[in-house]
C-alpha cells in the first residue's frame, strides 16, 4: 500500500509540467549537433521545423538523449547525423531508430574523410568546403522526403556563401607566417582544417580520436618538449571541454603559452558571434590568426 | 491517463519498457541479497571492474560478454586473495580491486588508436536503443537468475542470516558464497551492456532496499523489489519523455527518490501510531 502511495506520489509531483511535442503537420528534421542543425536550418529555410539533440556547449562525444528526443528522431521526416562515431554515446540510439524506420543521413562518410587510426577522422565540419558539399547531400535527401519544394537552390546559394567564408578564412590566416603555422590541439579535431589551411597538426593533449582518453605522464611531458622545440605560442583547447590538462602543459613550457578556447564540437552561445556555422569558423580562425601571427 | 499511455506508442519506447523491467527483475533478485548482505559496494565495483575486459575484448576483438566475466573473476578473486590473506575488512579489497581495474579500464580506452564508438556504447549503454536481439539475452539472464535463485534460494538464506552454523546444518557456506557472486556477476554483466551501468546501479540497490522498508520475509522482498523495479523502469520512461531528461539516468534515479519518499512515510506512520505512548 505505502508502495503504491509513494508511486503514486511521485507520479502526480511531475504531472504538472506538462509541454506537447510540436503536433505541426509540417516537415521535422532533427539534427544531433548544433553545427549540423545550423547547416540544416541554411538548407531547408525558415519553414521547416529543425530540432537539435545536443545543446549549445556540452560535447557530442558523450552526449545521452532523453526519451522524448528519440521520439522526435523516429517522427522527423529526416534525421542529420555526422557520423563517424562523432556522437558516440547516441550509436544504440539512433541504430535502434533506423532499424524502426527512422530516416538517418550520416553526413561525414559522404564527405571524403581523412582516414586516422583504424577508421576515419569525424570533425568534417572545420572544412567549409566539405560543408557545402554536406548541405547538397542534405538537399538531396530533402527532395526525397518533399520533391514538391526547391531544396537544391537554396543549397547552392549556402555553398557560395560558405566558399566565401573559405576565402575570408584564408585572408584571415595570412597573418600567421609560415614557420608558425604549427597547431597543438586539445584532441585531435583539427585535422581537416590544418589539411585545407597549410597547418601541421604536431601534438595533441588528449590521445585517441575521442574526448573521452586520458593522456599520460610521458606524453604530456613529450608535448612540452615538442611545444618548446617548436616554440609554439598557443594551445588550441575546446569550449566543450574543460582545459585544465591544457592549461598545466602551458604553464610547464618555459615560454609564453596561451590556451585558446576554439569552438569545435559545438557552435557558441547566440550573440557570441559564433552562433552559426560561418561565424564559428571566422571566429576560430580569428583566435588563431591572433594566437599565433 | 493519455499522459501515461502516449509515451508508449513507439516501439523504442516499449523495448526500452521491456528490457529495463527483464533487467530490474533480474537485479531485484540478486540485488535483495545484495542488500540483506551489505554488498552494495561490491556491486558499484563488479559495474565498474569490468571495463577493462570490455575494452581489451573490443581491442583484441573477441566477445565482450566473455571480456566482461574474465575481469569479474580477476576482480572477486583479487578481493577474495586480500580477504584471506590480510586482517583488513573485505572493503579495503574492494577498494582496491574497483580502482585498480577501472584505472586498467582507462589506460586501455586511451590506447585505442581511433574512434571505437562500439566501446563507448557499451560503456554507455542506452536503454532506449534496446534491441529485439538485446531483449532475448535480457530473457535468458533473467531466466537464470530466477531458476538459481529457486534452486539455492536455502543455502543462501543460511548464508545470509547465519554462515557459522551453516556447515553445522551440512551446508557448504564457501560454494553457496560462490554460487551468489556467480549470480550477482551474471546480474549486472548480463544487464549493463544494454541498460547502461547507471541504470544497473539504480536497479540493483534501490528496489531491494525500498522493499527491504516495507516486507520482511526475503521472497516476499524479492517480489516487492522486482515490482518498484518495473514500476521505475516505466516511470522513468514516462519522466524521460515528457520532461525530456536523458532516459537512463532519470529511470536510475526513479528508485532511489522512491526510496526516500517510502522511507519518510514509514516514519511519519510509526510517528502516528504512537503518539499516546511518547512520553511529552
Amino acid at each position: 500500500m505505502i508502495l503504491i502511495i509513494g508511486a503514486m506520489s511521485l507520479l502526480v509531483l511531475t504531472a504538472c509540467g506538462d509541454d506537447e511535442i510540436a503536433t505541426d503537420h509540417g516537415l521535422t528534421v532533427v539534427a544531433t549537433t548544433t553545427v549540423i542543425g545550423d547547416l540544416v536550418r541554411n538548407v531547408v529555410g525558415p519553414d521547416v521545423t529543425v530540432e537539435v539533440l545536443v545543446p549549445i556547449g556540452a560535447d557530442p562525444h558523450d552526449y545521452q538523449a532523453s526519451s522524448r528526443q528519440v521520439a522526435q528522431i523516429n517522427k522527423a521526416s529526416l534525421v542529420v547525423v555526422n557520423g563517424l562515431g562523432l556522437e558516440e554515446a547516441l550509436i544504440d540510439v539512433l541504430h535502434a531508430a533506423e532499424r524502426d524506420g527512422a530516416n538517418v543521413l550520416e553526413i561525414a562518410p559522404l564527405l571524403e574523410p581523412i582516414p586516422v587510426g583504424s577508421g576515419f577522422d569525424p570533425h568534417v565540419w572545420l572544412d567549409p568546403g566539405r560543408m557545402a558539399e554536406a548541405a547538397r547531400v542534405v538537399a538531396e535527401e530533402m527532395a526525397r522526403v518533399d520533391a514538391s519544394i526547391d531544396w537544391s537552390s537554396r543549397a547552392a546559394a549556402y555553398a557560395i556563401e560558405l566558399d566565401i567564408t573559405h576565402r575570408e578564412i584564408e585572408s584571415i590566416l595570412q597573418a600567421v607566417p609560415q614557420d608558425t603555422k604549427k597547431l597543438v590541439a586539445n584532441h585531435d579535431s583539427l585535422g581537416y582544417f590544418a589539411a585545407i589551411y597549410g597547418f601541421e597538426v604536431v601534438g595533441t593533449v588528449i590521445p585517441g580520436g575521442s574526448t573521452l582518453g586520458s593522456p599520460s605522464s610521458s606524453e604530456l611531458a613529450k608535448l612540452v618538449g615538442v611545444i618548446e622545440e617548436e616554440g609554439i605560442r598557443a594551445i588550441l583547447a575546446e569550449t566543450t571541454e574543460a582545459s585544465v590538462v591544457a592549461a598545466s602543459v602551458a604553464a610547464e613550457v618555459s615560454h609564453q603559452v596561451e590556451v585558446v578556447d576554439l569552438y569545435t564540437g559545438s557552435l557558441g552561445e547566440p550573440g557570441s558571434g559564433a552562433d552559426t556555422l560561418i561565424g564559428m569558423l571566422l571566429a576560430n580562425a580569428e583566435m588563431i590568426a591572433r594566437a599565433l601571427g | 491517463m493519455e499522459w501515461l499511455t502516449e509515451p508508449f506508442e513507439f516501439a523504442f519506447q516499449q523495448r526500452a519498457l521491456i528490457g529495463g523491467s527483464l533487467a530490474a527483475i533480474a537485479l531485484a533478485l540478486v540485488g535483495t541479497w545484495v542488500v540483506i548482505r551489505g554488498m552494495s559496494f561490491l556491486g558499484d565495483a563488479l559495474v565498474h571492474g569490468v571495463v577493462p575486459g570490455i575494452a581489451l575484448a573490443i581491442l583484441l576483438d573477441f566477445n565482450v560478454m566473455i571480456g566482461a566475466v574474465l575481469a569479474a573473476v580477476v576482480m572477486l578473486a583479487g578481493i577474495n586473495l586480500v580477504h584471506r590473506q590480510t586482517t583488513f575488512s573485505e572493503d579495503t579489497g574492494i577498494g582496491l580491486l574497483f580502482v585498480g581495474m577501472l584505472g586498467v579500464g582507462v589506460i586501455l580506452i586511451s590506447r585505442t588508436p581511433s574512434y571505437s564508438g562500439s566501446l563507448t556504447a557499451i560503456l554507455f549503454g542506452d536503454v532506449l536503443g534496446v534491441t529485439i536481439g538485446d531483449i532475448r539475452v535480457l530473457v535468458l539472464v533473467a531466466v537464470v537468475v530466477l531458476a538459481v535463485s529457486v534452486l539455492l534460494y536455502r543455502h543462501f538464506l543460511v548464508l545470509a542470516f547465519n554462515e557459522q552454523k551453516a556447515q553445522l546444518f551440512g551446508f557448504r557456506p564457501r560454494l553457496a558464497q560462490a554460487a551468489l557472486l556467480g549470480l550477482i556477476t551474471l546480474g549486472i554483466v548480463g544487464s549493463f551492456q544494454t541498460v547502461g551501468t547507471l541504470l544497473v546501479l539504480g536497479l540493483l540497490v534501490g528496489p531491494p532496499a525500498t522493499a527491504a522498508l516495507i516486507v520482511r520475509r526475503v521472497p516476499i522482498m524479492m517480489v516487492t523489489a522486482a515490482v518498484i523495479g518495473v514500476m521505475s523502469v516505466a516511470a522513468g520512461l514516462i519522466i524521460s519523455y515528457h520532461f525530456d531528461t536523458a532516459g537512463s539516468a532519470t529511470m536510475a534515479v526513479v528508485p532511489i527518490v522512491l526510496f526516500f519518499v517510502v522511507l519518510t512515510i514509514k516514519n511519519a506512520k510509526e510517528r502516528a501510531g504512537r503518539p499516546a505512548t511518547a512520553p511529552g
